[in-house]
């Protein structure tokens, strides 16, 4: 249930006397100064005159605002008919004004610019060495691993190199295809076939779907963007790479006739 | 019980239900050896199917599969016996991290004697106690769930293994490390029985390198892109285990070979010694290749691949290279022989490619041929791009009907075309390319296509070299002399008297060699490698 709220406090001033006469009621009739007929009677006429109370309440508020009142009103009496001292106290909570707590405000979090700035500061701070990682030093580039290091070192480099593939890093796999270790060998000619696998599938794929809707502009530019990627890749010698980029924009050329004729 | 075997092969992941280079060697080692009874012990993992693809040799006595992933439930833990649990993980710890020391016999006698099984040590409570103390030692920054399943296959594969029947035989022969190398360990100990370890490719490189592309290890990634020094990850908590199977296999061991001298530097960095190892070649039949010459009659120029069509193979770089090797040597046809069932989803990206590529017309896809002998004689040339081979039986066979060879530097590929330090044989039968490479591998083909009197040379060479040193007929010497020093050196006299084996667990079935002909089909085709 969504209850609409006062807004204010100003509504308390009469919730609070009348959870007071109720709680009363119900001590009285609880402690057998009553029978149940007379308690009921009460518990009746205390709900009219808040109806009563409540309705002024709405009816002299301005327009804007009138529809609201009712229906805080309306909530107050249900919840004092069917609950009693209880349905007053619950309703007291439940329609007063909202907590600062209870909605997060907007001071509770950092604009996005602020964080932007914060990240800037820092990585500018990194670069003018203000900032030290601890062992830093330690950090090898992949490529002194790859030319001096033992065979496992090799072995992890190749397998970071394996996980991060970019084209920067074609120079240090084909450096590994010549190791005079053949099991750091075999794992450069396993990355690079793999990679090799990732270009070719791709093109394969977009080439059919090319194929089966030629009218389609999307799918020959689509492919010939791959093309382009598989010539960006490192993993091609130059006259192959050059191939594959006329290639592509061959295709780009194609996929914008496609786009006119349509 | 089956009849005593005078060899018991042990093999992980092949022979007979998988098509390969270690599975065909052995089957052709079995059939050049009629005078030996042989008996195998298959090791792979429930879900690997078991239909023959080899049919079987009639002097293999029996085979026995033992399955990593399922072993005896053994007995419940006592109140007293529980008390062995934890000194038992400690033992299996040792085992799988490599630590040494005689804790590898110490497991297989506390099991025996305790006849506990995965009930006691991997499914109790106990059990459970010990493993998160190993876990605290072995990878405590690293999740718990992930070293849990690790541990659970690793240690259930051990389990499996010195808890398997073991057939009666004179020598027990493992034809890798690892699983097969720790089982002839496990043979070697409780038998007694002498205990020979061949590699054709070095056991822990190919799990290195496995383990380095494996997606489906954890990684934390705390180490970054630092290498070197960093916390201990999930997958050395595997490598270690395959590295220290090796060692137990080659501590056990009363003598190791391997087909050339660059693998045995690696065994001794795994912890071989020196006094153990021997290089004993792949053997072939070479008269069989005698009758083989190239056909005179005119045809277009024709490379020759043999070999499955598979992701090691590299067939794709071959495909590429047919590409480039078209602009220079334009009528040039490729055939390709090989099953393709072994992957079929990369056999249909490589015919993919061939028509992305538009070489349709050069390439033609044979799949299974009944005689590969048939086409040695109408090629000029042998292709072979394979990203990594141990001695390859194709290149082999193909050297010795005289046809010259391209290959990638792989395992003993540079060795057998080019020779080596005390080589009888001088000159160079081929060219040896760097893998991944199309355009190296095209040039060094068109290199040999072009050139009459070069390839006339080369097949020349190879055909004086194959015989010298890989005629099947040497190598059956050679192993025949190896069991015979090492039975003298074990002091075994030949067996008669069985070992009693352990009654036969869930999971781990004998056969028979009475039973064999209708569990072995026969397989139509060649076996390329």
């Amino acid at each position: 249930m969504t209850a609409v709220r006062t807004g204010s406090l100003a509504w308390a001033w009469f919730g609070l006397p009348l959870l007071a006469l109720q709680s009363a009621l119900l001590f009285s009739f609880v402690a057998g100064g009553m029978p149940v007929s007379a308690y009921m009677l009460r518990h009746l006429g205390l709900c009219l005159v808040a109806a009563a109370v409540a309705a002024g309440w709405a009816t002299v508020a301005a327009p804007a605002d009138r529809s609201r009142r009712f229906a805080v009103s309306l909530q107050l009496l249900l919840w004092m008919l069917l609950g009693g001292p209880f349905g007053t106290a619950a309703a007291l909570a439940l329609l007063g004004p909202a907590s600062p707590a209870a909605v997060p405000q907007s001071a509770d979090r950092e604009p996005p610019a602020a964080a932007f700035d914060r990240l800037e500061r820092l990585h500018g701070a990194m670069l003018d060495a203000r900032l030290r990682l601890p062992d830093a030093y330690r950090v090898r580039p992949l490529q002194d691993v790859i030319t001096t290091g033992s065979q496992a070192e090799k072995i992890d480099a190749l397998n970071v190199i394996s996980r991060r593939y970019s084209a920067a890093a074609a120079p240090l796999l084909k450096r590994a295809l010549a190791d005079h270790d053949g099991a750091v060998r075999v794992l450069a000619a396993t990355v690079l076939a793999h990679q090799h696998a990732v270009h070719t599938n791709r093109i394969g794929a977009l080439q059919a779907r090319a194929a089966a809707t030629p009218e389609a502009p999307g799918g020959w530019s689509e492919l010939g963007q791959a093309y382009l990627a598989y010539a960006d890749s490192g993993l091609l010698d130059a006259a192959r790479a050059d191939a594959e980029r006329r290639r592509g924009k061959q295709l780009g050329g194609t996929a914008v006739e496609q786009g006119s004729a349509a | 019980m089956t009849t005593e075997a005078d060899v018991c092969l042990i093999v992980e992941g092949g022979y007979p239900y998988v098509l390969g280079g270690v599975a065909s060697w052995m089957d052709a080692y079995m059939r050049a050896s009629p005078e030996l009874r042989f008996h195998v012990i298959s090791i792979s993992i429930a879900a690997q199917p078991r239909v023959n693809r080899y049919p079987i040799a009639d002097n293999v006595v029996g085979i026995t599969d033992v399955i990593l992933d399922r072993c005896r439930s053994g007995r419940s833990p006592g109140l007293r016996s529980r008390a062995s649990i934890a000194p038992a993980t400690r033992m299996m710890q040792a085992t799988l991290a490599g630590v040494r020391g005689p804790s590898f016999g110490a497991l297989i006698d506390l099991v025996r004697q305790t006849r506990f099984g995965q009930t006691a040590l991997l499914d109790s409570k106990p059990a459970w106690t010990a493993m998160e103390a190993v876990y605290r030692q072995m990878l405590p920054n690293g999740p718990l769930l992930d070293f849990f399943w690790s541990w659970r296959f690793l240690a259930r594969g051990v389990l499996s293994l010195i808890t398997a029947p073991l057939p009666k035989a004179r020598i027990f022969h493992a034809v890798s490390t690892g699983y097969a190398g720790l089982l002839g360990a496990y043979a070697r100990h409780t038998t007694g029985r002498p205990y020979v370890v061949t590699e054709h490719g070095i056991y822990t490189n190919e799990r290195r390198i496995e383990l380095a592309v494996a997606r489906w290890i954890y990684d934390s990634g705390a180490s970054g892109f630092g290498v070197g020094t960093r916390p201990p990850e999930l997958r050395d908590i595997w490598l270690t285990a395959f590295t220290s199977f090796s060692r137990i296999a080659y501590e056990y061991a009363d003598a190791i070979t391997t087909q050339y001298r660059a693998n045995q530097q690696y065994q001794r960095l795994d912890g071989a010694p020196a006094n153990k190892q021997r290089i004993i070649q792949n053997g072939i039949d070479v008269d069989a290749y005698d009758d083989v010459h190239r056909d005179p009659a005119p045809r277009p120029p024709t490379v020759l691949m043999i070999g499955r069509i598979v992701p090691i193979k590299d067939i794709r770089t071959f495909i590429m290279a047919v590409a480039h090797l078209r602009t220079l040597v334009p009528e040039v046809i490729a055939i390709l022989i090989g099953p393709e069932d072994e992957d079929p989803g990369y056999a249909a990206d490589c015919r993919a490619l061939v028509d992305q590529l538009g070489i349709a017309a050069s390439v033609r896809f044979l799949g299974r041929v009944p005689d590969v002998k048939a086409y040695l004689g109408v090629a000029d040339v042998l292709a072979l791009t394979s990203i990594s081979e141990a001695q390859p039986i194709a290149l082999l066979e193909a050297a010795a009907t005289g046809l010259p060879a391209v290959t990638t530097d792989v395992g003993s590929c540079r060795e057998i075309i080019e020779g080596f330090a005390d080589d009888p044989v001088i000159g160079r039968g081929g060219f040896v390319v760097e893998a991944c490479n199309p355009k190296a591998v095209a040039e060094a083909l068109a290199a040999i296509l072009l050139d009459e009197a070069m390839r006339a040379e080369m097949g020349r060479v190879m055909r004086r070299r194959i015989p010298s040193l890989y005629h099947k007929s040497r190598i059956k010497g050679l192993y025949d002399a190896l069991y015979t020093e090492v039975t003298a050196s074990t002091g075994q006299p030949p067996a008669r008297e069985a070992y009693r084996a352990p009654p036969i667990a869930a999971g781990q079935a004998s056969a028979p060699r009475g039973q064999l002909s209708a569990m072995h089909g026969p397989v139509a085709g060649a076996h390329p490698s």
